[in-house]
C-alpha cells in the first residue's frame, strides 16, 4: 500500500515516527520484510519478539546504520529513509546500542559532553581560535551534565574512565549521554540486557519519569515483565515481519502473537 | 607474438614465486588472524641463512630444504612465540601490526648490518637455457615453476586429506570449530606458522636464485607484491592466493613489458590499493564481514 | 665551548625542532584520533618537495643537471607556506584511499602501500623531482639577505624553526584541549557512537588528517631548507616508524609526551650514535640504529605501551567553586584539571 509520502506522514495526530514497508536483507537472508508501525508522541513503544525477529535490524534501519531495500521512515512528518546515521541523529533521534557503547578512554563527564547536540564551538576553527569563544557554552554544557548525573545519583563517577565502569554503569552513561542531546525520540536497543534486576528497575523508573516529562521512546526489550510495566503500545515482530501492534493486553489475546512468541517458550 | 609469449612465460614464473610465498602468507593469516608485516624480512632472513650455511653455487634442492627448515623455525619463533605472547596479552589489530613492523625492522636491518651495503650473487649451479618459441628461459626458472606446482599440490593435499589440514580450514572459518577436528587450536596455529614459514623459506631461496642476487631488502621489496596476490585472491584463502598470484604475475609482467620495467612492482601495488578500496575481501571471499575486514 | 661544538648543538636544536613539529602532527593523527597513519612520511616528503620546487629556480638556471617541475624561486616565507599547504592537500587523496572502514591492520597495510607507491613514483618519474638522484642546491630562506658566517646563519635558522615550533605547539595544544579534540578522541574510541550523536566521523578524521598533514608538510619544508637537498632515499617508509616509535616511547595524546619522544628517539638515539667512533663499514651504525629503533619499539609495546608520559585524565573544575580553591581529584595519575 504505497500512499504518497505526505499522506503517510500525516497519519494520526501525535505520530512521531512512521515506519512503512521497511525491508532489508543480509547475504541472501531477508532480515526484515514489510515492517510497518508507528510510534506516537509521548509513549514508550515496545518492540518485542523472539531472537532473530529483526528487532535490532529495524533499529538499525531507522537510525541509518543499515540501508533498507524498500520502504520508508518518516520522522515528525519528514522522510528520513536512507539518511546516514549522523544525519538521522541530527533530526533529533538518538539511539543506544545493544552492547553499551561508551567512549572508554574518556571520563563520564567527557562522555556526556560529547552527547550534547552539535554546537559551533566544537569545530576545528573554534579549536584554533580563542578559548573564550567556546568556554562559556562548554561551562553551560558541563552544568547540564552534572545535573543529569545528580538526577541519576551518579555524581561519584563523574571523573572515572567510562571504560573502567561496570556493564550496568556503562549503560547508564550511554543513556545519560543520549539525554544530553534532548532528543525528540530515543531508540533503546535492549537497555536492560545483562543488567541486574535492581538496577533494571531503577532504570525503568528513570525512563518512566522521562516519558512523563514528554520524551518519546522506542524500546527493544526481551524482559516481558519490564515491557508490560513500561511500554504502551507494543509492536511484536517475528521472522522479520511485524505481527501486531497494540497494548500488552490486546497482544496477549492475539492468537498469532501467542503462537509466535507469547505462548510456547516466548514467555521468558 | 613473442611479446605475448614472453609475458605469458615470465608472468607464470613470477606467479610461481608469488604463489609459494602468497599461499604461505595467506594460510598463516587465515589460521592465526595475524597480518604478518614482517613476512618480507623473514623471506630475506631465509636467503641469508641458506647462503650462510651452504655458500653459493649450491644445489637447488639442498638450498630449498635449508630454506624451508630455517623459515619454519624463524616463523615459529616470530609468530608463535613473540606475536603469540602479545596476542595472549590481549593485543589487538594495530598493536599486533606494530609488533610485526618492529620485528621486520629488527630483522631487516640486522641483516643489513651483517651484509653491509653489498649485493650478493647467488646462483645454484650454472643453469642451462632453453628457447621456447623465441623466448629464452633458464632451467632454474622452469624449475621454480615446477616447484610451485608441486608445492601447490602438496598444500592442497594437506588441506583436503589430513586432519591437520581440516583443522586449519576449520580455524580459518571459525575458531570454535577447531576442537571438534581433534587438533588443539594452539597446535593448529603453531602448524600454520611452521608451514607458512617453510613456504616462505622456499620462496625466498627461489627468489634469490631466480634474481641471481640478493640484498637485505630483497624480501621486503617482494613482500607487498606477495601480499597483493594474497589480498587480491581473498585473504585467508590459499586457492585465492594461487589465483591472485597468477593474475598479478601476468599483469605486472605485462606492465613491465608495455610501460617500463620499473612499473612491474608499481602495477602490483596499485592493484593492491584498488582491491583494498573496492573489495577488501578479495575475489574468492564472499563478504567483507568475514574476518571483520571492514571495521 | 668550541665554535664547532656550538655549531653542532645549534644544528641539533634545529633538527629537534623539526622533529617536534612532525611528531606533534603525527600525534594528532595517531595519538588523538587513532588513525593508523603509516604513510606519515609521505606528508613530510610532499611538504619538502613543495618547498624545494617553489624555492628553486627553473632547471635551466642550474645548467639543467636536474629535471623537475616548478622552480618558481619564490622568497621566504612562501616555500614554507607551500610546504604546509602541500602536506594538507595530500591528505585528501591519502584519506580517500586509505581511511576507509577497514580493520586496523588492513588499514595500516593500505597506508604502507601508499608510502611505497609514492617512493616508487618519485623514483620512476624522473622528470617530476629528478628521480632517485633527488634535488640539491635548494635555496635557504634569508640567504643573501644577511651576510653571515655558517654559524651565524644557523642561529637565524634556529630562530625560524623556533617560531614554527611555537606555531605547531599552538595548533596542537588548541586542538587537544578543545571540544573538537574531544570529538577526535571520541572517534578514536567509538565511531558508531559518534555517528549516533550527530557527528560525521569521516569528516572529523579527514579534517585532522589535513591538519596533521599541514604540520608534517611544514616540518618537511623546514628540513629541506636546512639540509638543502631532498631525494627519495631521505623519506623511505621506515621513517614513519621513527616518528611512531618516538610517540610510543614518549607517550601519545599529549604534547609533553611527543616532545619527550622527539628528544629521545630521533635526537638522542640517532644523533648520539652518529658520534660513536666509526666501526665497521660506513653505514653500519645507521643499520644498527634501525635495529635499535625496532627493538625499542617492541620493548615499549610490551612493557610500556602507553609511553613514558601517558595521556592524562581530563578533569573539570567543579562548577560554582565552593569554599577554597578547587583541587584536582586524587586518583589515577593526578588528572589534568581543566577550567569548565
Amino acid at each position: 500500500m504505497t500512499a504518497g509520502p505526505g499522506a503517510a506522514a500525516a497519519g494520526a495526530p501525535g505520530t512521531l515516527l512512521q515506519v512503512e514497508g521497511l525491508a532489508c536483507h543480509f547475504g541472501g537472508v531477508r532480515a526484515v520484510q514489510n515492517a510497518t508501525f508507528t510510534v506516537s508522541q509521548g509513549t514508550i513503544t515496545g518492540l518485542i519478539g523472539p531472537n532473530g525477529a529483526g528487532k535490532s535490524t529495524v533499529i538499525n534501519l531507522i537510525s541509518g546504520r543499515t540501508k533498507p531495500d524498500r520502504g520508508s521512515v518518516h520522522f515528525d512528518g519528514k522522510p528520513i529513509t536512507g539518511l546516514r546515521p549522523h544525519e538521522v541523529a541530527r533530526q533529533g533521534i538518538v539511539r543506544t546500542f545493544q552492547q553499551a557503547n561508551v567512549f572508554g578512554g574518556m571520563t563520564v563527564l567527557e562522555n556526556l559532553l560529547v552527547g550534547a547536540t552539535p554546537w559551533a564551538g566544537e569545530s576545528l576553527l573554534a579549536a584554533l581560535g580563542p578559548r573564550r569563544a567556546w568556554s562559556r557554552e562548554q561551562a553551560g554544557l558541563l552544568e547540564r551534565a552534572r545535573d543529569i548525573l545528580a538526577r541519576f545519583g551518579l555524581e561519584d563517577i563523574a571523573d572515572d574512565y567510562a571504560g573502567a565502569l561496570s556493564g550496568g554503569q556503562r549503560r547508564l552513561v550511554e543513556l545519560m549521554r543520549a539525554l544530553m542531546a534532548r532528543p525528540k525520540l530515543l531508540l533503546l536497543d535492549e537497555p536492560m540486557a545483562g543488567v541486574n534486576p535492581a538496577l533494571a528497575l531503577s532504570i525503568a523508573q528513570r525512563l518512566e519519569e522521562l516519558r512523563d516529562e514528554g520524551m518519546t521512546m522506542l524500546m527493544v526489550e526481551h524482559e516481558l515483565r519490564l515491557v508490560e510495566k513500561l511500554c504502551d503500545p507494543v509492536v511484536v515482530m517475528a521472522a522479520g515481519r511485524v505481527l501486531a501492534e497494540g497494548s500488552m493486553a490486546e497482544l496477549q489475546a492475539n492468537q498469532e502473537v501467542i503462537d509466535a512468541y507469547l505462548g510456547g517458550d516466548g514467555g521468558h | 607474438m613473442t611479446l605475448l609469449l614472453s609475458i605469458g612465460i615470465f608472468g607464470i614464473y613470477s606467479a610461481a614465486l608469488l604463489a609459494i610465498g602468497g599461499v604461505g602468507f595467506t594460510l598463516q593469516f587465515g589460521v592465526t588472524n595475524v597480518l604478518n608485516l614482517a613476512f618480507g624480512s623473514l623471506l630475506t632472513a631465509c636467503i641469508f641463512i641458506e647462503y650462510g650455511l651452504t655458500g653459493h653455487s649450491t644445489n637447488l634442492w639442498v638450498a630449498m630444504a635449508v630454506g624451508a627448515a630455517s623459515g619454519a623455525l624463524i616463523s615459529l619463533l616470530v609468530g608463535h612465540v613473540v606475536v603469540g605472547a602479545f596476542l595472549r596479552r590481549g593485543a589487538t589489530g594495530i598493536g599486533i601490526a606494530m609488533v610485526t613492523i618492529a620485528i621486520s625492522l629488527i630483522v631487516q636491518f640486522s641483516l643489513e648490518a651483517i651484509q653491509g651495503p653489498f649485493i650478493f650473487a647467488y646462483t645454484a649451479s650454472t643453469p642451462s637455457t632453453f628457447s621456447i618459441g623465441g623466448v629464452v628461459v633458464s632451467s632454474s626458472q622452469l624449475t621454480v615453476i615446477g616447484v610451485a606446482v608441486v608445492a601447490m599440490v602438496a598444500v592442497h593435499l594437506l588441506l583436503r586429506m589430513t586432519k591437520l589440514g581440516l583443522a586449519m580450514r576449520a580455524t580459518a572459518a571459525d575458531v570454535s570449530l577447531t576442537r571438534s577436528c581433534g587438533v588443539s587450536p594452539a597446535r593448529t596455529r603453531a602448524a600454520a606458522w611452521l608451514l607458512s614459514g617453510a613456504l616462505c623459506g622456499v620462496c625466498g631461496v627461489l627468489l634469490g636464485i631466480g634474481e641471481g642476487s640478493f640484498s637485505s631488502s630483497t624480501g621486503s621489496d617482494f613482500f607487498i607484491t606477495l601480499a597483493a596476490a594474497a589480498v587480491l585472491g581473498g585473504i585467508g584463502k590459499p586457492y585465492g592466493a594461487m589465483l591472485g598470484a597468477l593474475l598479478i604475475g601476468i599483469v605486472s609482467q605485462a606492465a613491465a613489458a608495455v610501460i617500463s620495467p620499473s612499473y612491474k612492482t608499481i602495477a602490483a601495488w596499485l592493484i593492491l590499493i584498488a582491491v583494498l578500496i573496492l573489495r577488501p575481501q578479495g575475489i574468492l571471499a564472499e563478504f567483507a564481514s568475514e574476518r571483520e575486514l571492514v571495521a | 665551548m668550541s665554535g664547532g661544538m656550538v655549531y653542532y648543538l645549534s644544528g641539533l636544536a634545529i633538527l629537534l625542532g623539526i622533529n617536534l613539529i612532525a611528531i606533534w602532527g603525527l600525534d594528532l593523527h595517531f595519538g588523538l584520533t587513532g588513525i593508523n597513519s603509516f604513510a606519515y612520511i609521505v606528508f613530510q616528503a610532499v611538504g619538502g618537495y613543495a618547498a624545494a620546487l617553489t624555492a628553486l629556480k627553473p632547471p635551466a638556471a642550474y645548467g639543467s643537471f636536474e629535471t623537475y617541475v616548478g622552480g618558481f624561486n619564490l622568497p621566504f616565507p612562501l616555500p614554507l607556506v607551500a610546504a604546509a599547504a602541500a602536506g594538507a592537500l595530500i591528505a585528501v587523496p591519502i584519506g580517500l584511499i586509505a581511511m576507509r572502514r577497514l580493520r586496523a591492520d588492513y588499514q595500516a597495510m593500505a597506508m604502507l602501500v601508499l608510502s611505497l607507491i609514492a617512493t616508487g613514483l618519485a623514483n620512476a618519474q624522473t622528470k617530476l623531482v629528478n628521480g632517485p638522484a633527488g634535488l640539491a642546491l635548494i635555496p635557504q630562506p634569508f640567504a643573501g639577505v644577511f651576510t653571515l658566517s655558517r654559524d651565524g646563519y644557523n642561529w637565524i635558522f634556529l630562530g625560524l624553526t623556533a617560531v614554527c615550533c611555537v606555531l605547531a605547539w599552538w595548533v596542537a595544544r588548541g586542538i587537544s584541549r578543545s571540544p573538537y579534540g574531544r570529538l577526535l578522541r571520541a572517534v578514536r574510541d567509538s565511531e558508531s557512537a559518534v555517528s549516533a550523536l550527530g557527528r560525521n566521523p569521516n569528516a572529523l578524521r579527514m579534517s585532522v588528517l589535513i591538519t596533521g598533514g599541514a604540520l608534517a608538510g611544514l616540518s618537511g619544508g623546514l628540513l629541506v631548507e636546512y639540509v638543502t637537498a631532498w631525494g627519495p632515499s631521505s623519506w623511505l617508509y621506515p621513517e614513519t616508524f621513527l616518528f611512531l616509535t618516538a610517540l610510543i616511547v614518549g607517550g601519545r595524546g599529549n604534547l609533553a609526551g611527543g616532545a619527550l619522544g622527539a628528544f629521545l628517539v630521533p635526537i638522542l638515539i640517532v644523533e648520539a650514535t652518529r658520534h660513536l667512533p666509526a666501526f665497521g663499514y660506513p653505514g653500519l651504525i645507521d643499520s644498527l640504529d634501525w635495529v635499535a629503533i625496532g627493538a625499542i619499539l617492541l620493548a615499549f609495546l610490551w612493557f610500556r605501551p602507553k609511553g613514558l608520559l601517558p595521556e592524562r585524565k581530563r578533569v573539570f573544575r567543579p562548577a560554582g567553586g565552593g569554599p577554597g580553591a578547587a583541587r584536582p581529584r586524587a586518583g589515577l595519575a593526578g588528572g589534568r584539571v581543566e577550567s569548565p
